[in-house]
């Protein structure tokens, strides 16, 4: 028997595929998957979400922990009224370092001028500064508020007393500086 | 199948990974295996169930079946001839619901076919669209033999099992199909 008809399909086999399926077709189909390949959908959208989820709690437990930190921090300085201790120590308390305060910024305009001297004089101040600060600190803890308050008092005095020379010295070298330079201006 | 087997074996590793992706429920992979094989399993299922709103029935339920089903598909052969076989086997259930009388065929077997005078087809000059029209104009059973046999390249004993029937009816069937063909096609060319 001839094998002709067999041997033309198998050269010819793409022609035989002519039809073409209806463009819906894929759309049935997709409709009646199973369920499978629809959840798996809704799963990874759930893990994205809750992915999501975690990270907004993520930091929300950070800020909170920070929050917390910085609570325990100034929860650790107690603020101590010092007015309950003697009212006119602290009325003088507010005045001395107000006083330090501005005294301390006018010897600062010299640190451009003399800065050897400024630097002299700011370390004076500073060690008597870091007393004062330790002072503070046991005021907390003392059985004796009232002594330790005075004598934090006395070192703003002091340190007022200190500053007061130091702004002298300043002026009288100024002063000095100047009647050099008038002194050479009239030579 | 050789044929079959030939063009899929350039793809294999590429369609492997998409059936891989289909396992894993990935519906944009499914459709690319849609795209990949809905047009030639159309056509398997057309030349077996003969008209094209049940083949398109039947495709659309093979691939629901396979998708269905893929996941215990172990990728020891391509996903074209897995597809292919539940397409062909839901385009012959769709014919039995017709009640094809394949059985017919098996009376068909006592006569002789070596009486037959052998097949002269030498003045056919054959052209794909006739033959495919003259296909469409065979009985049935004809059909479904001629074609499994010739265009979806099953061996006999392939149809035999698919078809429930020896593999010599299915021989036998083959030649008478091929003959009544032929015939056709002279006719044809006579007349047109």
């Amino acid at each position: 028997m001839s094998k002709r008809l067999e041997e033309f399909i198998e050269m010819n086999r793409g022609e035989f595929d002519d039809l073409e399926p209806s463009a819906d077709l894929w759309s049935k189909i997709e409709m009646h998957l199973p369920p499978q390949y629809n959840e798996v959908k809704k799963a990874e959208a759930k893990t994205f979400s809750l992915g999501f989820v975690l990270r907004v709690a993520a930091s929300v437990i950070v800020v909170m922990g920070i929050g917390f930190a910085a609570y325990l921090r100034s929860e650790k300085k107690p603020h101590i009224d010092l007015a309950a201790i003697n009212p006119i120590y602290a009325q003088q308390q507010v005045e001395y370092t107000s006083m330090i305060e501005s005294k301390r910024s006018e010897l600062k305009s010299i640190a451009k001028s003399d800065p050897q001297l400024y630097e002299e004089f700011s370390t004076q101040i500073a060690k008597m500064d870091s007393t004062y600060k330790k002072l503070n600190s046991e005021l907390s803890t003392s059985p004796n508020q009232e002594r330790v308050l005075h004598a934090m008092i006395r070192n703003l005095q002091i340190q007022t007393e200190v500053l007061n020379q130091q702004l002298n010295v300043v002026e009288q070298f100024n002063k000095m500086k100047n009647e050099q330079k008038d002194d050479t201006k009239s030579i | 199948m050789q044929a079959d087997q030939n063009l899929e074996a350039v793809y294999v590793d590429k369609h492997y990974n998409l059936v891989v992706e289909c396992k894993q429920g990935n519906k944009k992979a499914c459709y690319e295996l849609y795209k990949l094989y809905s047009k030639a399993m159309l056509n398997v299922a057309f030349r077996i169930v003969g008209n094209i709103a049940e083949a398109e029935d039947v495709l659309q339920e093979a691939f629901l079946d396979a998708f269905n089903k893929v996941k215990d598909f172990r990728q020891d052969t391509t996903f074209g001839l897995w597809l292919k076989q539940i397409v062909v086997n839901r385009s012959i259930n769709m014919l039995r619901k017709r009640k094809l009388e394949l059985i017919e065929m098996e009376g068909d077997m006592l006569e002789n076919i070596a009486d037959e005078e052998a097949e002269d087809d030498e003045d056919i000059q054959y052209q794909a669209a006739r033959v495919k029209e003259a296909i469409k104009e065979l009985p049935e059973g004809y059909r479904l033999v001629i074609s499994l046999y010739l265009l979806e390249g099953y061996d006999h004993e392939e149809i035999g099992q698919v078809l429930n029937i020896s593999e010599n009816t299915s021989r036998t069937q083959f030649l008478r199909a091929k003959r009544k063909l032929i015939d056709i096609l002279k006719y044809k060319g006579i007349t047109s």
